[in-house]
């Protein structure tokens, strides 16, 4: 429901920026301070058995061209509810991996101990929510179309009948072409219903091959994702303030830790 | 046992003023209505005066009603109103006396620019502090954006009160949040007053025959709001003969009738307004916008009747709706509706009551075609009595009480049985609000006024409910109510104190002190007025606002009231402010009260003003100093940060001149510091998205705005019987590109790097307007 609120406003605001004669955008020059550097984590833990991997960055000035620094020599470690410890390995600057599976319905803590200070974070695995199938219906895309018919595909999965569950949708592709979309669901709307979400993104023709895939996630991931897409104030006419994404993470970390079921579905496309 | 002591303290009040010396002597009232001879409207604070008894006198109340007590004897009495000709009569005063008064507007004022009313020099002589008062009509030359004229653009322009942002119409009075004033039209709630996303003000300009903004001392007789009331009153209709007046603009049409139904007796009034920027969609020859809907409009109506002498009623409604939808997949739209039906009798000479009943309905509805409805609401059933009492000649005494019940619709969707969508759950929560008042305006003296009054409140909720409290955003505890049951009570005592002290004929200085609450709240997600935005009841979780406000003025007129200049500095400040958890979604969130960050907010500030009434140069200029500031535990580290409206220096010059009798020219300058606003200090990469990365609330300020604007309003065609004229105007005449946003974020041209783009609207907006009026 979110993201229909959010394109109603947008088309609703293209509407009144008719009426707003000599608007323009330029790029001006502001003196901004410089915050101290803060740890930055992105950690991703889910259930298939594979290098689960956790990402340690700085934040660096809001101006300066290069990539923020990455921080080695931490010590991370994820301990699961039954008392199992997994510890990762530094695989390259910053990036931190283990190669194990997560198991739905534990629940995961993540310490990071780097320079002296430590880090936490905890997030519960999800039981895993089966995407079932996609179905494609014609159209999809907007506007005069030319060329072949396109189909827009739509989600297939059965919400579970406790109310509170929180999805991530996303496409995944190996071409760099393709848009890659991301959509956040939760169940407000559509609690033990049959999820049948239309994925507005790319325009798909007979006989191409979609992968999608479903993550169950821990409700706090859902807010730090949806909150990640609002940041800095979400556009030039929503003038709410901007905040950092509320985190899972202790001690002043930015960032995430999320661990989530997945499940996935290949299929191609057929009229 | 508060009711004790209030009983107690009403007690004390009331012997106050029956133990006043005067009360002994041998007395006689003299009391009626002041109307206009024209149309047969009321006046509200014309004045009443004893030319041989310097200091004597009466005021119209709001109703048009007066009441003088004087030692029995044989007077001349005179009546006067700005912009009227005064009437002076013998009046043989042997018993109580009643008299109707209607007077005839001044044939050489009317071309006149009054940006005034009542006596010349009310502003120094009344105990009211942080009071303006305006006549639509006589600001109806400054110039505005599209020409469209707004009262609530116009108030803007005086200090202590500023506007949300470019060329909207929300408003921030003295510190305050733009949830924090009470609007009201014909003493309806409006709890949306905005139309097109805060562009217009839901007021056209044409139904309104008065408006009075209070910003510091609150009489008494309102309350529900911390910071400040705009009481907004709407054309009786005139009762002597029909009229018409309308104007062509380029956003909207507007027309306005109103005549006699029964002549001197019974009148009408019905005005509408309506934007038309979507009906020239069929000519854009495009398919893909047929059926694409996007416009407003606002319906005034008011009927009354004289009933007998004694007793008149009023029945007004007000109606405006914005709808936005694009052919059959979607439809938005939004708006009030407000309904009042009054009753004024006079008791007796020295008791005027005043009853009404209210409604106001404010709702909005988003359709996704058949699939899927959302909606929300408020609504409000009122009543309300309102007594005058003029004992003897020193005091005037108001009392009163009203009941509100409040019905809360949260968001709610509706969708057809089987489809992928439920409908929710969520079920309407109840409220009732209560208050009592009295208030005392004593003369002491011939230079000392004071006003001192109490208003009790009180705010309770109605069951079926259930409601949470939380801890660390879990639900701690609950308290449920049952069908009707009542509950989670809450108690206001509000005093309301001032006084004003004449220091010579045209010097005074006042001091007063104010406290108020207020037990509804608006959650916005951002502060320009979304229609989406939703009110909630107070309850365990959320408490009341409450906020005290000090202020002291210095009041002086010079060259015969020609020119006022006044200094007021205030302090004020708010405890129980909301605000939302960092970046809480608030569209479908299920427990919405655990979302809400609670603080307080000060302010304080200093308010200059020069205001020439009269002449062919008319206009005012305002400057304010001030500062605003919030401290909330959760926000910031719970260090104290700039509101958003925090602004140093806010200034506006506005001025008018009659060039000839047909040709007025008028301008606007405004110039501010620019808000306070939250700016990235660093930056960092997650999910390969460049994130800003946010150090200190408000730490930042957007760069100063200024903006000149100029108007031309040109009579074309004056005859008895029909007045034509067009209207010019332009808005930021040297083009100054003020900052609306600044946002941060990676370059479209060099991925990977950021940059700070600033977005302006409105630069050179010329327009043009014909009016007409037969």
């Amino acid at each position: 429901m979110k993201t229909s609120m959010k394109s109603l406003y947008t088309i609703l605001l293209a509407a009144v920026g008719l009426l707003v004669l000599g608007a323009c955008e330029k790029i001006i020059d502001v003196d901004l301070n410089d915050a101290e550097p803060t740890l930055v984590v992105e950690a991703n833990l889910n259930n298939e058995f594979g290098p689960q991997t956790v990402v340690l960055t700085r934040t660096t000035s809001f101006f300066t061209p290069e990539t923020p620094g990455a921080v080695t020599n931490a010590t991370v470690t994820v301990t699961d509810d039954q008392g199992e410890e997994v510890t990762y390995d530094e695989v390259e600057d910053g990036v931190y991996v283990a190669v194990f599976a997560g198991v739905p319905g534990r629940t995961y803590t993540l310490q990071i101990d780097t320079e002296g200070e430590t880090f936490t974070a905890v997030s519960e695995m999800r039981p895993i929510v089966s995407l079932d199938s996609l179905t494609f219906s014609p159209g999809g895309g907007f506007g005069p179309q030319e060329g072949p018919p396109t189909f827009l595909p739509f989600t297939n999965f059965n919400d579970p009948d406790e109310k509170g569950n929180f999805y991530r949708v996303t496409e995944v592709s190996e071409d760099p072409a393709r848009t890659a979309f991301i959509y956040l669901l939760d169940d407000l709307a559509t609690n033990g219903n049959l999820v049948t979400f239309p994925l507005f993104g790319n325009s798909l023709i007979a006989g191409d091959t979609v992968t999608i895939e479903l993550w169950h996630l821990d409700p706090a991931a859902h807010t730090y994702f949806d909150e990640l897409g609002n940041t800095g104030g979400g556009g030039p006419f929503n003038s709410s303030t901007p905040a950092n994404p509320t985190t899972n993470l202790d001690n002043g970390a930015l960032g995430y830790f999320n661990a989530y079921s997945k499940s996935s579905v290949t299929e191609i496309v057929l009229p | 046992m508060k009711q004790q002591q209030l009983r107690t303290l009403l007690l004390s009040m009331l012997c106050a003023i029956a133990l006043s010396p005067a009360w002994a002597q041998e007395k006689v009232t003299l009391s009626g209505t002041i109307k206009d001879g024209s149309t047969g409207e009321d006046l509200i604070g014309a004045a009443v005066v004893i030319p041989s008894m310097p200091g004597t006198g009466a005021i119209t109340n709001v109703y048009g009603f007066y009441s003088l007590t004087l030692p029995a004897g044989q007077y001349t009495v005179r009546y006067q109103y700005v912009g009227y000709e005064a009437q002076e009569l013998e009046v043989d005063l042997t018993s109580d006396k009643r008299l109707a008064i209607e007077l005839n507007p001044s044939i050489e004022q009317l071309e006149e620019v009054v940006v005034t009313s009542e006596r010349l020099d009310q502003n120094v002589t009344s105990v009211d502090m942080g009071l303006t008062k305006l006549d639509p009509a006589q600001v109806a030359n400054i110039p505005v954006l599209f020409g469209e004229q707004d009262i609530f653009k116009t108030i803007q322009l005086l200090p202590g009160i500023q506007s949300a942002g470019e060329g909207g119409s929300g408003f921030f009075v003295r510190g305050g949040s733009a949830d924090q004033n009470l609007i009201l039209i014909d003493e309806a709630n409006v709890y949306n007053a905005s139309h097109l996303l805060g562009f217009f003000s839901v007021f056209n300009s044409d139904a309104i025959r008065d408006l009075q903004i209070y910003k510091g001392l609150m009489p008494a007789q309102y309350g529900g709001r911390l910071s400040s009331v705009l009481d907004v009153k709407m054309k009786e209709g005139n009762n002597k003969e029909f009229g018409a007046q309308g104007g062509v603009g380029l956003i909207s049409s507007r027309l306005t009738v109103e005549g006699p139904i029964v002549k001197d007796r019974a009148s009408f009034m019905a005005s509408g307004r309506r934007t038309y920027a979507d009906l020239f969609i069929p000519l854009a020859n495009n398919d893909d916008l047929d059926g694409t809907q996007l416009f407003f409009y606002d319906l005034n109506m008011k009927a009354n009747a004289l009933i007998n002498e004694n007793n008149r009623v009023y029945l007004s409604g007000y109606f405006g709706r914005d709808v936005f939808a694009f052919a059959e997949n979607f439809g938005f739209n939004w708006g009030n509706a407000t309904g009042t039906a009054r009753w004024n009798t006079v008791i007796n000479d020295k008791l005027f009551l005043n009853s009404s009943a209210i409604f106001t309905n404010y709702d909005y509805e988003i359709g996704f075609g058949d699939l899927l409805t959302i909606s929300s609401g408020l609504q409000d059933w009122q009543l309300k009595e309102d007594f005058f009492w003029y004992p003897n000649e020193n005091n005037t005494v108001q009392f009163g009480f009203t009941g509100i019940h409040h019905t809360f619709r949260p968001t709610t969707l509706a969708a057809p049985e089987g489809g992928p969508f439920n409908d929710s759950d969520a079920t309407d929560r109840f409220a009732l609000e209560t208050a009592a008042y009295v208030q005392n305006d004593q003369k002491i003296g011939t230079k000392l006024s004071v006003r001192y009054g109490l208003r009790v409140s009180n705010f309770n909720s109605i069951g079926p409910a259930t409601y949470y409290t939380y801890d660390g955003g879990v639900i701690a505890d609950s308290v449920v109510l049952g069908d009707n049951e009542i509950g989670n009570p809450y108690w206001g005592l509000e005093p309301r104190l001032g006084f004003s002290y004449l220091l010579s004929p045209t010097q005074s200085i006042k001091g007063s002190y104010n406290r108020t609450y207020q037990y509804l709240h608006l959650l916005s997600s951002s502060t320009s007025a979304n229609p989406t935005d939703v009110w909630i009841p107070s309850s365990p979780t959320v408490k009341p606002q409450i906020a005290n406000q000090y202020s002291v003025g210095y009041f002086q007129n010079f060259d015969n009231n020609k020119y006022e200049t006044s200094v007021e500095l205030y302090y004020k400040d708010m405890a129980n402010q909301i605000d939302y958890s960092n970046g809480a979604n608030l569209f479908g969130a299920d427990d919405i009260e655990s979302l809400i960050a609670f603080g307080r907010g000060w302010s304080y500030g200093a308010e200059f003003l020069v205001r020439k009434n009269v002449g062919d140069f008319t206009g005012w200029v305002s400057y304010t100093l001030s500062k605003t500031m919030r401290q909330f535990d959760e926000i910031n580290e719970g260090n104290p940060y700039p509101a958003r409206q925090d602004r140093r220096h806010d200034i506006a010059i506005v001025g008018s001149y009659q060039l000839t009798p047909n040709i007025n020219i008028s301008g606007n300058w405004v110039y501010f510091t620019g808000n306070a606003v939250t700016f990235p200090s660093g930056k960092y990469v997650v999910n390969g998205q460049i994130v800003n990365y946010y150090t200190e609330r408000n730490g930042y300020r957007m760069p100063d705005y200024h903006r000149l604007d100029l108007g031309l309003t040109w009579i074309t065609r004056k005859t008895e019987r029909f007045e034509g004229s067009w209207n010019f105007s332009c808005y930021n005449v040297y083009g100054r590109q003020n900052a609306y946003t600044i946002t941060f974020e990676e370059s479209e041209t060099n991925p990977g790097e950021t940059e700070a783009v600033q977005l302006s609207l409105f630069r050179w907006v010329p327009s043009v307007a014909y009016n007409f009026k037969f």
